[in-house]
């Protein structure tokens, strides 16, 4: 992505000639504060919006319009009520015309790569917040796609949880070779699960740090208590630009309430 | 684990005595001192029997209704009368509510009639109508249609205007076509609402046919409450309002079965079965091996909140 700028009507600038690039098969997290423009980077590169100025490129193609090689994770799972988890992960492929046999394996191991054996046939009200993610991300993969964007992907389910689907994304990634894009608030979250970790400031929105994480993969919870993992929350705060005092509030929250 | 039990058992225990018992007892005991008061006001002559009849005497009429003939053919006209004009009515308005909630220049265009057709009283239309369409059933059917257009036509276009707009996005990022986006996402979301607004209808429709019969008809249960009461035969008029009433019992218990078959997610117990049945489904028409169908829900890592 070079020099993206997006400028909505009304004036608001929510991007503000952000540049970066991913590495095919990296894990980046895109961590700022609420209103930087963090969705709005992802709806750009999912092609669902247009851009003022610049240029986004996927596979050396530019983005103009949806795409099936970029698939994007909702805030909420979204699933349709009427349609079973075997089925809500089978949308993909039905509006895509594929749907064979061959789709509904890979759907069948998907469900259970995201441990949801057993549940294939069972319909989304009798799921629990997560339990649906999970369908939504199976719904994600069957895209079969190249870049994931994940838009706060477990915001709506609570914290345990969250830590663990996280781990568990975490672990699905490292089984495909796509690129995945992770848009947080939570600073702690951005770290623990990318290669590196992109830190943009309040409105409007620009990159302010990009932090390499050292870590090895694969990751454990038990990592945010290092020394050296509390050094990396630090610079991200430093780079947030929120006042000190409240950073070490924030850091607090981000640690054991998100 | 109510979806395990049969039609029949849900059935027997939903009949059982206890029940019953249970679930009976304050409507009936409302009933009771309803026709206490009301053999008191007559006791005392409060109301003359010439214009209240006792209860006792409505039922009687009730009884010798439902089993002379000419009643049935009464019931016959009003019932398709009200049928059919609910037909055409929500007809009409889903014809109208799905181009109103995919154009906004539709919507714009379609919207002020609608809302000028549901302010003006439209039992005042009657009289024009059956100056048009003449004495017979055409007539009824088309003020039923009239009255039963325009909760079908607003509760539609809702639902169509409040499909959730992550939805939408969804679909949109997995390139669905218009066609698509309709059919997967804007028919079924829609749906729930939709329901509520073919129920009023159906009630709807029967006012329609039963105030186009009074206005002019030959057949029809309106007829025959208009004669009834013009002889002061008061028990009868009030035995052709029960059959009404049943009538109208009968309308809105299909809709709310149709609805119950067709909004299967927002129901429990259909869910369940639902799911029961496609999971048996899957597990005789799938190759075996790959572990993919397990027959229980195994409570693993997945089932905590």
């Amino acid at each position: 992505m070079a020099d993206a700028v997006k400028q909505f009507e009304g004036g608001v600038l929510a991007v503000d000639h952000v540049s970066f690039e991913a590495v095919p098969g990296e894990f980046v997290s895109i961590v700022g504060p609420s209103g930087c423009g963090k969705s709005t980077l992802l709806r750009l590169i999912a092609g669902l919006i247009p851009l003022s100025e610049g240029s986004i490129s996927v596979n050396g193609l530019e983005v103009t319009e949806p795409r099936q090689d970029v698939a994007l994770m909702f805030q909420r799972p979204t699933l349709l009520p009427w349609r079973t988890a075997l089925q809500n992960a089978l949308l993909p492929p039905k509006l895509g015309g594929k749907l064979d046999e061959a789709a509904e394996r890979q759907a069948y191991e998907l469900l259970e790569l995201v441990g949801l054996s057993g549940f294939e046939h069972t319909y989304p009200r009798h799921l629990s917040g997560g339990m649906q993610q999970r369908v939504a991300l199976a719904r994600l993969l069957m895209v079969g796609v190249d870049v994931l964007l994940l838009d706060e992907p477990f915001a709506a389910v609570d914290q345990l949880t969250r830590e663990r689907l996280n781990l568990e994304l975490l672990r699905v990634h490292e089984r495909m070779s796509a690129t995945a894009l992770l848009v947080t608030h939570n600073i702690t979250e951005a770290i623990l699960l990318a290669d590196r970790v992109v830190v943009m400031t309040p409105r409007p929105g620009r990159i302010a740090d990009v932090i390499e994480v050292p870590f090895g993969r694969p990751r454990a919870q038990e990592m945010v208590a290092e020394r050296e993992f509390q050094e990396l929350v630090l610079r991200a705060y430093s780079g947030l630009q929120v006042p000190l005092t409240d950073a070490a509030d924030n850091q607090q929250a981000g640690v054991h309430g998100g | 684990m109510v979806g395990r039990r049969t039609f029949a058992a849900r059935l027997r225990l939903a009949l059982s005595p206890n029940r019953l018992a249970r679930r009976l007892w304050p409507p009936l005991l409302f009933l009771a001192i309803l026709i206490g008061l009301w053999e008191l006001a007559l006791a005392v002559d409060y109301v003359s029997e010439s214009i209240l009849p006792h209860p006792k005497d409505i039922v009687v009429s009730f009884a010798e209704l439902t089993t002379s003939e000419f009643v049935w053919d009464d019931v016959a006209a009003t019932l398709w009368e009200s049928v059919a004009g609910f037909a055409l009515g929500a007809a009409l308005g889903l014809a109208l509510a799905i181009p109103s909630g995919l154009s906004p220049v539709m919507r714009q265009m379609l919207n002020p009639y609608a809302v000028a057709l549901q302010v003006t009283p439209r039992i005042a239309i009657a009289p024009l109508i059956i100056a048009w369409a003449g004495f017979g059933y055409n007539s009824k059917i088309w003020i039923a249609a009239i009255i039963a257009f325009f909760p079908v036509y607003v509760n539609a276009l809702t639902g169509i205007l409040t499909v959730d707009e992550d939805a939408r996005e969804m679909f949109r990022s997995l390139g669905a076509s218009r066609w698509q986006t309709f059919m997967h996402l804007m028919v079924p979301g829609s749906l729930p609402v939709m329901f509520a607004g073919l129920k009023t209808a159906a009630g709807l429709a029967l006012v329609g046919a039963v105030v186009g019969e009074f206005i002019s008809a030959e057949r029809g249960l309106g007829v025959l409450v208009q004669q009834f009461s013009s002889q002061l035969a008061i028990a009868d008029a009030f035995a052709v309002i029960l059959m009404l009433m049943f009538l109208g019992l009968l309308l809105y218990g299909t809709m709310e079965w149709l609805e119950r078959t067709t909004v299967f997610w927002l129901h429990d117990a259909r869910l369940v079965a639902r799911s029961r049945r496609r999971a048996a489904k899957a597990r005789g028409g799938r190759p075996t091996g790959d572990g993919g169908v397990a027959s229980k829900p195994r409570p693993t890592l997945a089932g905590r909140r």
